[in-house]
């Protein structure tokens, strides 16, 4: 079934590409760094922990929300573009349903972290609640231009719209929607400079401060699928869809290279300081595509 | 054709799950970043791009519920010990004790002081002792690679053994602790 | 002879009891009854004579000739039917307060039976020799009445009186020595016979002296200073009697002047109006605000003398200044000492049936004649009834605000309370009487909504919203009075409102609604500040609705102007674009489930009134349905913001309620069927999830007694069911898929987009992420968290709080699996409305499509239940149980937490955000606001300066009034 194998393809292809990018980071630290599958390692370590604590109710199903959350938008997305099967669940839903049923796992996510008793993980929280506010304008802002430009909400739609060669995609047919939406790609993959979420001996690692053993395996697993997920959407929504399996590894990779490259050179921002940064650049940028497509 | 030991089952599902477990625990060792004493700053370096401790898995996790390794750098005083049995107690099974330097199997420097406890091992269960006042970064590097082989081998069960023993620890640390205001189980 | 001694009985009454009271108290107040109530038995008999019961022709009448000769040597008397209704009223005042007199002052009962001869005796007279002859006796009962009472400043009250008195005195009998040398006549009638300079001199003495004597503005000062110093006894009775006589008599007076064009009435009354009541705004006493109220009314007059003319005058003035006078009676029994005590649901009603009926609200009978009074006004005189309105409007204010502010400090003395109660009992049963006899007027055939379907919804929406919060009016926490009774008639008149067929009956419904739920909130411990901002904003959009509707002559097919005003009306009432405040102010303060009443069943009611002002309008769409969008969106968004950073449970859902709402207007300023479509389906989505929301912050507070985030947390534990009805809501609300809330922020941008709004649409979206801020809040401040130890007492919502919430999170879940339930309804209703433009989205089965967007609600839905299922059978059955640890056991640097209190997180919880947004000064509807009640105050101070407390400047200000009329008229004729 397609799902199964998305959902697969996306969690093994999830972990490798953390691999990757510890790799890489490393190299640019001037490090060895860690093997490729040291991600696959760690979860499978996480997993067969022999205990756990929980802390409520909320606590123990936010894993799950937050997994769900992530396999939904999963399957909303267009796998391989001209095999229908790969459409998966995407028939079901637009391109509104897809940018809030990402909230879904947050929002699970969340709630766990609250539950968790520790005042750090809702510090984390609300921050992070903060800075979505405000990359999800600019975010939405150049979904909508690229929507309204090319007279679609579906996402098969928009991407049918990029087949006709690399020049039609819409990073070139839309540059500046496109520049605001991959500024927004930053806060979205937790890279640094807006890595305020998470935050590593910071606070002191965000929602999943109580979380252990088994439940976080769960929270890993999650986020790989997630990043697969909006590097799908990306790719989807900027870069022409992929029209077979190789090119979509391939894109993605080099997509979140770009995020990893970034992140490796910056320290981060305070909170203010990344909201004012997102309300001013990205949303500029998006804002002029928005104008040309109005006018 | 006379064995002296009953015959290993080859392809023993238990058995090859907890091989392939115990060479991921090993492979991907998170120490809690919590520096106890001096040799902490030794520890600093490891993840440098000079010694490198990610290559080995090794990663340094910020809160105890995510960490496996809880590294005792040095010298130990009560009242550090009292913090140090909590955060021993939120790690989460399996968990590995590595002590540094001499003053954590015998006193060391310290051994007359009136603040600082002299055998670890009483109160909290060691699994890998490295020597040297404090270890160099290769020394600890050196430790590592010694927990990982007593990992892989299932001999590195110093946590099974506080479980187990829990009332002899138990006692050991209110001895020393005066101000014990912990509650007893603290998981 | 029974006419004479209806009259004249008092006045023996007088004489016998001027010797009694000395020696014998009893005998006196027995001998007072005696007289009174054989008046009353006269006068009854009369009126029924004439047949004055129906209200029909009030001008029939019995002429009554006494003495020999004609006058001044003998008195001719005219009982018309009105009048004997009049008369009834006075005698019923007398009767109910005249006890007081006879425990506290035994020897002022003379004087109040001869005040009562010459009221009664003004109100009949024919002759204007007669009528100066019953000026005298009033005036001079006055005098004594207020000298002889046991109040403080009465000899100030007194002077001022007398001062008044005699300048009256003077200017009077010099008209009638003109008139009498012009004609040689000397009854009313002979007024109309003046012609040239004679006719000018006569009409402006005989003015100057009915404005002196009304009290209207300008010459009001001494009212004020009198009504202020008498004590409360003997101005209430001089309201109920002698005011009363003069505004009738000089209601009579007044279309008999020969002045050439009566217009000058209207304009010295509406100007008058507007400026004492803007005075009246700074009014500290009871007794000043009374005077005002009294003024306002004698303005009033004046309008009416200007614009109306026969029976319809008649009897507009005759109920007007006979139910304002008793309801000032009323008032002025409750009395004016500054002692505390907790009220009574008695205390209430005693104290809050005069003011609704002096603020005019249905179905009192001021109600009935202001309508009509002021729906001629609007067709025939329409700057004179902005003036009106807008009078009206400042007069409600402080009304209110005196009701708000005393009623908490009332005492109702031993003996008060027969005098207002009989005074309200009067009210009530008129009330009844004449709704009664007008019931004609009203329609409930429903043609203002001119879609049945759509009726149905809404009385669907407002019968169950009602139904949904009265079961927990029975938790009543604290020092809360019981307030289901105003809940049910709030609820059950909304529930009526949709089959409202015209103006008046849409206006009545509403108003009464708005007003029963404003004396619920008053329920609230505490609450009277939260109820004085929701009577204020509630009577400023009733006027707005007024006001177009009476624009529109009494239906709804207008379009311009009136619709304008009918949608500003709907604003107000949301708490849209700045008009946020009351909001803030009252939901907090509202007492139980209050609160979920308001916000989620009766702010649908400006929701109706907006889609019935499209309908009729233009079939669909308002002209400025772009404009009202634009509102509605940053409203949307800065409501969404306040809400991040409120600091307690309720205040954040006032702010939330204004946000959630923005994006109704939004659908409704589309005017295109997804908008509408979109519109309609998140009035019922917000109804839900509000009520929901509301009732757990009822629950909440019931069980710990507190609403603020700083003393809250962890509640999750003790009131899981609580949570679990919260989290749906809240999901909801964010727009989450696949519950239900998603459903209505996507018809509502694939509309935007149709249109091409996309500003529109970025501001909408942005709101809705910054909804995820407050949404966490709540949750977390509430229900996560640490639970603090003086909480740990708390339990499970109890069952009548639960239920409710239960059968809305219930039906939350099937309106997000099945949208296409609601839909299918809807739909196919907006496509038949012809003003209404764009596509309809297409629905296939469970998936509905739009022109550029697809969404299949059941089948996200069953891949959410699906994933979520697999991932739980696999997460539950992989290993080892987890271990449950306590609260406090967290990685808190290897130490414990000394008390939960210290580790949750509920203090300035988005200050980053907070810090991000300083560039932008503190949100601007409040200074608005204050700049606006400012402004106000200080023109009423100017106004103020006029009324100086020196009897002799008020004597000046007669004799200036004196000049510039003959100024203006001499020219003018």
């Amino acid at each position: 079934m397609s799902i199964l194998l998305t959902v697969v393809t996306a969690l093994v292809w999830g972990l490798l590409l953390g691999g990757i990018s510890r790799n890489v980071t490393a190299k640019i630290h001037g490090r060895v760094g860690p093997r490729v599958t040291q991600n696959f390692i760690d979860l499978w370590k996480l997993f067969r922990k022999t205990s756990s604590i929980h802390h409520g109710g909320m606590f123990w199903m936010a894993p799950l929300f937050r997994i769900t959350g992530a396999i939904a938008v999963l399957l909303m997305v267009p796998v391989v573009v001209g095999h229908n099967i790969n459409y998966n669940m995407s028939f079901a839903g637009d391109i509104f349903l897809l940018l809030y049923i990402m909230f879904f796992g947050c929002l699970g996510m969340a709630l766990g972290a609250g539950n968790s008793g520790h005042p750090y993980s809702v510090v984390a929280i609300s921050r992070g609640l903060a800075q979505m506010s405000s990359y999800e304008l600019s975010f939405s802002i150049a979904v909508v231009a690229v929507a309204v430009g090319l007279h679609t909400l579906r996402i098969e739609g928009i991407v049918a719209a990029q087949q006709a060669g690399v020049s039609s995609w819409n990073i070139f047919r839309f540059p500046f929607a496109s520049a605001g939406a991959l500024i927004a790609f930053l806060p979205m993959q937790m890279a640094y400079p807006f890595s305020i979420v998470l935050a590593p001996q910071e606070i002191p690692i965000g929602p999943p401060t109580e979380y252990s053993s088994r439940f976080l395996s769960f929270m890993f697993s999650g986020r790989a699928l997630f990043s697969v997920a909006k590097l799908l959407l990306f790719v989807n929504l900027f870069f022409g869809g992929a029209s077979s399996w190789m090119a979509l590894f391939v894109k993605t990779f080099l997509l979140y290279m770009y995020a990893i490259v970034v992140s490796s050179v910056f320290p981060r921002f305070r909170t203010e300081q990344s909201i004012k940064f997102l309300w001013l650049v990205p949303t500029t940028l998006a804002l002029v595509d928005l104008v040309r497509v109005m006018l | 054709m006379y064995c002296n030991q009953p015959p290993k089952k080859p392809g023993d599902k238990k058995e090859v799950l907890q091989k392939i477990t115990n060479m991921a625990r090993a492979n991907s060792l998170w120490v809690t970043a919590y520096g106890t004493g001096c040799g902490s700053i030794e520890l600093r370096p490891l993840g440098t791009s000079r010694f490198d401790m990610e290559r080995f898995g090794i990663a340094m996790r910020p809160t105890p519920r995510q960490a496996d390794v809880l590294i005792i750098s040095g010298y130990l005083a009560t009242k550090t010990l009292k913090r140090v049995i909590r955060v021993y107690e939120q790690i989460q099974d399996p968990k590995y004790i590595m002590a540094l330097g001499s003053c954590t199997i015998n006193g060391g420097m310290y051994f007359d002081s009136y603040n600082t406890l002299n055998v670890l091992d009483k109160y909290l269960p060691v699994d890998v002792y490295v020597m040297g006042c404090m270890p160099r970064p290769e020394a600890i590097i050196d430790g590592f690679s010694l927990l990982m082989k007593k990992i892989k081998e299932g001999r590195a069960v110093g946590w099974k053994h506080y479980r187990e023993n829990l009332d002899y620890y138990r006692e050991n640390q209110k001895q020393i602790i005066k101000n014990w205001d912990l509650p007893d189980y603290n998981w | 002879m029974v006419k004479a001694l209806a009259v004249f009985l008092p006045l023996l009454g007088a004489f016998v009891n001027a010797w009694l009271p000395g020696k014998h108290p009893k005998a006196s107040r027995f001998v007072s009854y005696i007289i009174l109530t054989a008046g009353l038995g006269f006068v009854v008999m009369l009126s029924l004579q004439l047949g004055a019961w129906n209200l029909e022709d009030l001008s029939d009448s019995v002429i009554f000739h006494s003495g020999v000769g004609v006058p001044p040597l003998s008195i001719n008397l005219e009982i018309t039917a009105g009048g004997t209704l009049v008369a009834i009223a006075m005698y019923l005042a007398v009767i109910f307060s005249i006890h007081r007199f006879a425990l506290h002052t035994p020897k002022s009962q003379p004087l109040i039976l001869a005040m009562l001869t010459a009221s009664l005796g003004l109100l009949f007279a024919t002759d204007i020799f007669n009528s100066f002859v019953f000026l005298e006796i009033g005036s001079i009962a006055t005098i004594g009445l207020t000298a002889a009472s046991k109040c403080g400043s009465r000899w100030e009250a007194a002077i001022k009186v007398a001062l008044v008195s005699g300048l009256v005195t003077i200017l009077y009998l010099l008209a009638v020595a003109v008139l009498y040398r012009s004609t040689g006549m000397l009854t009313l009638q002979a007024l109309g016979t003046l012609t040239g300079g004679s006719a000018v001199l006569v009409s402006i003495l005989l003015l100057t002296v009915i404005v002196t004597e009304l009290k209207a503005f300008p010459l009001t000062g001494w009212g004020l200073d009198f009504y202020q110093g008498a004590s409360s006894n003997v101005a209430g009775l001089y309201s109920a009697t002698w005011s009363l006589a003069v505004l009738m008599w000089a209601a009579r007076v007044l279309p008999l002047l020969p002045i050439g064009n009566p217009i000058i009435y209207a304009w010295i009354g509406a100007g008058g109006l507007v400026l004492s009541q803007l005075a009246g705004l700074r009014a500290g006493s009871a007794g000043r605000i009374l005077g005002y109220s009294t003024s306002a009314y004698a303005s009033l007059l004046l309008v009416a003398a200007g614009t109306l003319t026969g029976a319809f005058y008649t009897q507009t003035v005759l109920i007007l200044m006979v139910f304002s006078s008793l309801a000032k009676f009323s008032l002025f029994m409750l009395g004016n000492p500054w002692k505390n005590r907790r009220w009574s649901g008695y205390g209430t009603i005693l104290m809050l049936a005069p003011v609704l009926l002096l603020a005019g609200i249905p179905p009192l009978p001021v109600f009935w004649a202001k309508f009509a009074f002021l729906g001629y006004l609007a067709s025939n005189f329409t700057v004179i009834f902005y003036a009106v309105l807008a009078g009206l409007f400042l007069e409600a204010v402080y009304l209110f605000r005196f009701w708000a502010d005393r009623s908490e400090k009332i005492q109702l003395k031993p003996f008060s309370k027969p005098s207002a109660t009989a005074g309200v009992f009067v009210i009530l049963i008129a009330a009844v009487w004449i709704t009664r006899l007008l019931w004609t007027q009203l329609d409930f055939s429903g043609s203002i909504v001119t879609s049945s379907t759509l009726r149905v919804i809404f009385h669907v929406l407002f019968g169950a919203g009602t139904l949904l919060c009265l079961p927990g009016v029975f938790n009543r926490i604290g020092s809360e009075r019981n307030y289901w009774f105003w809940l049910l008639i709030s609820g059950a008149s909304l529930t009526l409102l949709p089959a409202a067929g015209n103006g008046i009956t849409f206006y009545i419904l509403w108003e009464i609604s708005a007003f029963a739920a404003v004396v619920g909130v008053s329920r609230g411990s505490g609450a009277r500040n939260g109820a004085f901002w929701y009577a204020v904003f509630a009577s400023f959009s009733g006027y707005l609705l007024l006001a177009g509707i009476l624009l529109s002559r009494g239906s709804f097919v207008m379009a311009g102007l009136p619709a304008l005003l009918m949608t500003l009306a709907a604003l107000v009432k949301l708490g849209q674009f700045g008009t946020h405040l009351w909001n803030v102010r009252t939901y907090p303060a509202a007492p139980g489930t209050m609160p979920a009443y308001l916000s989620g069943t009766a702010s649908k009611a400006a929701v109706l009134l907006l889609v019935a002002v499209a309908l009729n309008a233009t079939g669909g769409a308002l002209p400025w349905g772009r404009v009202m969008a634009w509102a509605g969106a940053l409203t949307a968004l800065a409501g969404a913001v306040l809400a991040a950073l409120a600091p307690d449970y309720k205040k954040l859902l006032a702010y939330a309620s204004v946000s959630q709402i923005g994006y109704i207007l939004v659908g409704l300023g589309l005017a295109s069927i997804l908008g509408w479509t979109a519109a309609i389906y998140h009035t019922i989505h917000h109804m839900i999830f509000k009520m929901a929301l509301f009732l757990g912050a009822a629950s909440v507070l019931y069980r710990t007694g507190t609403t603020r985030f700083n003393n809250l947390g962890g509640l999750v534990k003790k009131m899981p069911l609580t949570f679990a009805f919260t989290l749906i809501a809240v999901i909801s609300f964010a727009g989450v898929p696949p519950l239900a809330g998603f459903g209505g922020k996507w018809l509502l941008y694939n509309g935007l987009i149709e249109a091409g709004w996309l500003p529109i649409l970025i501001v909408a979206m942005f709101a809705s992420v910054v909804a995820f801020l407050y949404s966490y809040r709540l949750l977390h401040g509430v229900f996560l968290g640490q639970l603090s130890p003086k909480n740990a007492h708390a339990k499970e919502a109890p069952l009548t709080l639960l239920l409710p919430q239960g059968l809305l999170a219930a039906s939350i879940m099937v309106l997000g699996f099945k949208p296409t339930l609601l839909l299918n309804i809807l739909v196919p209703v907006l496509k038949a409305i012809p003003g209404l433009s764009g596509l309809a989205p297409v629905i296939q089965g469970d998936m509905v499509l739009t022109t550029m967007g697809t969404w299949n609600a059941w089948m996200v839905g069953i891949m959410v239940m699906v994933v979520f299922g697999i991932a739980f059978v696999f997460y539950w059955i992989s290993g080892h149980k987890p271990k449950y640890v306590g609260q406090l056991d967290i990685g808190f640097a290897g130490e414990m937490p000394p008390s939960a209190d210290e580790v949750h997180y509920s203090n300035n919880f988005y200050r980053p955000y907070e810090r991000a947004l300083a560039f932008l000064p503190r949100i601007h509807a409040e200074k608005l606001f204050h700049g606006v009640s400012k402004t106000f105050s200080m023109l009423g101070d100017g106004v103020r300066m006029l009324f100086t407390g020196d009897g002799r400047t008020y004597l000046a200000h007669s004799l200036l009034f004196l000049v510039l009329l003959f100024v203006f008229l001499n020219g003018g004729m």
